[in-house]
């Protein structure tokens, strides 16, 4: 009994998990789209950088602008971010101000 | 007597849309409608304040003091308080940027350039700015943390997520950023030196703690990663109730390079075979771990035949590696 009930117990990572689970999502493809948006902004940014470089509150400004940027114009998300995207609400409908208020550090 | 460390202040600037400059100018005068704007438009929003911990609410806020910034057209700038915990806020203008001369117009434009693929050189040139105070607005909007962020926009935590990491170059020195992205969202994105487990479970643990202040019994379900050791035994380590799973994307990128020494249509033919059976394994509603075991099998013993044993071996260990290799009890 214990050794059927390990079989699959063992087989839940890798490829398995990915079909064992329906809410497990199957590829990194938005993941990728993500770091290729990224990608760019690291080559602009080749200059800027130092040892004691804020780095790391450079990459999380790029990531708010990634979530909080509308960036489609005709297709199915037209005029919407990606926090709208999925299921959020931001503010306004300006997302320079979403930007500032979210950002700002006042609210809870 | 040694000397107390200096406690360092909490940001609790809020920005408020006045609408236009003629309406903060005419507020300014009137402290009460002042006051009664900025709680409007609180309401509006629906969030809360930064209050002080020991504050329970329910007090009201007044008017404090108030400042000039010169270097914006000399405008003032006011302070309101808690009365039950004392915190001050200072309230902001939509057209004042904190701590930056920068015009908000210019700003936006800049931003909206840079977020568009724009170098932060060009950016600069087009908007008359210097590359360097771009890189700092984007730090300073850098200094909150996604998740609050996130949180405050009503997106629930993610309970499965996919975690990679991205090879850079700082300068000469290689750098690793370590991401989690839910749908469109990101909501980590970290910066190490090293690619070792460690420097991977601390750049994920700012995530996980993050979560836990928001949610303390915040639980990930599945973690969808490439596969890189780093990566997958730093997520164990984390989140060791996770199921972890293989991206399969990469897998069916991964498969031409087990089969060498063979024509390229075959290889390519292999390929389309093993595409078609994950998808197809994907599709299936019941009992597809134990379906996908049996096609793998299948599946090997079709490259055997077909690209000979050599290849078949070492496309059966590869498969055995993705199956297995991430056991708990191993």
């Amino acid at each position: 009994m214990s050794r059927l009930k390990r079989v699959p117990q063992e087989k839940k990572a890798g490829w398995y998990a990915v079909l064992a689970d329906p809410q497990m999502p199957v590829t990194s493809t938005l993941l990728d789209q993500a770091h290729n948006a990224i990608e760019r902004k690291l080559f602009a940014m080749k200059g800027f950088h130092h040892p004691k470089g804020s780095q790391q509150a450079f990459l999380t400004g790029l990531a708010h602008l990634y979530n909080l940027v509308p960036y489609q114009r005709r297709a199915q998300h037209a005029g919407q971010c990606g926090v709208e995207v999925e299921g959020g609400t931001v503010p306004t409908r300006d997302w320079f101000l979403n930007l500032q208020i979210l950002t700002s550090g006042g609210f809870r | 007597m040694g000397q107390a460390a200096k406690r360092t202040r909490e940001n609790r600037t809020i920005t408020v849309d006045f609408r236009d400059d003629a309406t903060y100018v005419q507020l300014l005068g009137n402290g009460k409608a002042f006051v009664e704007f900025v709680g409007a438009f609180l309401l509006s929003l629906g969030f809360q304040l930064a209050h002080k911990a020991t504050c329970r609410g329910g007090g009201c806020l007044t008017r404090h003091s108030h400042y000039v910034r010169l270097r914006v057209r000399g405008i003032t700038i006011w302070r309101i308080q808690c009365t039950t915990c004392k915190a001050v806020f200072t309230v902001l203008p939509h057209f004042v940027l904190r701590y930056r001369q920068m015009q908000p117009e210019v700003a936006r434009d800049a931003l909206l350039a840079t977020q568009g693929g724009l170098s932060l050189e060009l950016c600069a040139v087009l908007y008359h700015i210097s590359p360097m105070a771009l890189y700092r607005l984007i730090s300073a909007l850098g200094q909150q943390s996604l998740v609050p962020v996130l949180t405050r926009c009503g997106l629930p935590l993610p309970v499965y997520f996919l975690a990679d990491e991205k090879h850079s170059r700082c300068l000469t020195t290689k750098a690793y950023l370590p991401t989690i992205v839910c749908g469109r969202v990101l909501w980590h994105l970290g910066y190490t030196a090293a690619a070792s487990t460690t420097a991977f479970a601390q750049s994920y643990r700012t995530f996980q703690q993050a979560a836990l202040q928001q949610e303390p019994s915040y639980r990930v379900r599945g973690i969808l990663t490439d596969g890189f050791d780093s990566t997958t035994r730093s997520l164990r380590t984390l989140f060791p109730e996770a199921r972890l799973g293989i991206c399969l994307r990469h897998a069916i990128n991964k498969l031409p390079a087990k089969l060498v020494a063979i024509a390229s249509p075959v290889r390519k033919a292999l390929r389309s075979q093993f595409h078609t059976l994950l998808y197809r394994a994907r599709q299936r509603k019941g009992l597809r771990v134990f379906a996908l075991g049996q096609r793998l099998r299948h599946f090997v013993d079709h490259v055997t035949a077909t690209a000979g044993a050599a290849n078949g071996k070492r496309v059966r260990r590869w498969f055995q590696e993705k199956g297995t290799h991430l056991r708990r009890d191993s």
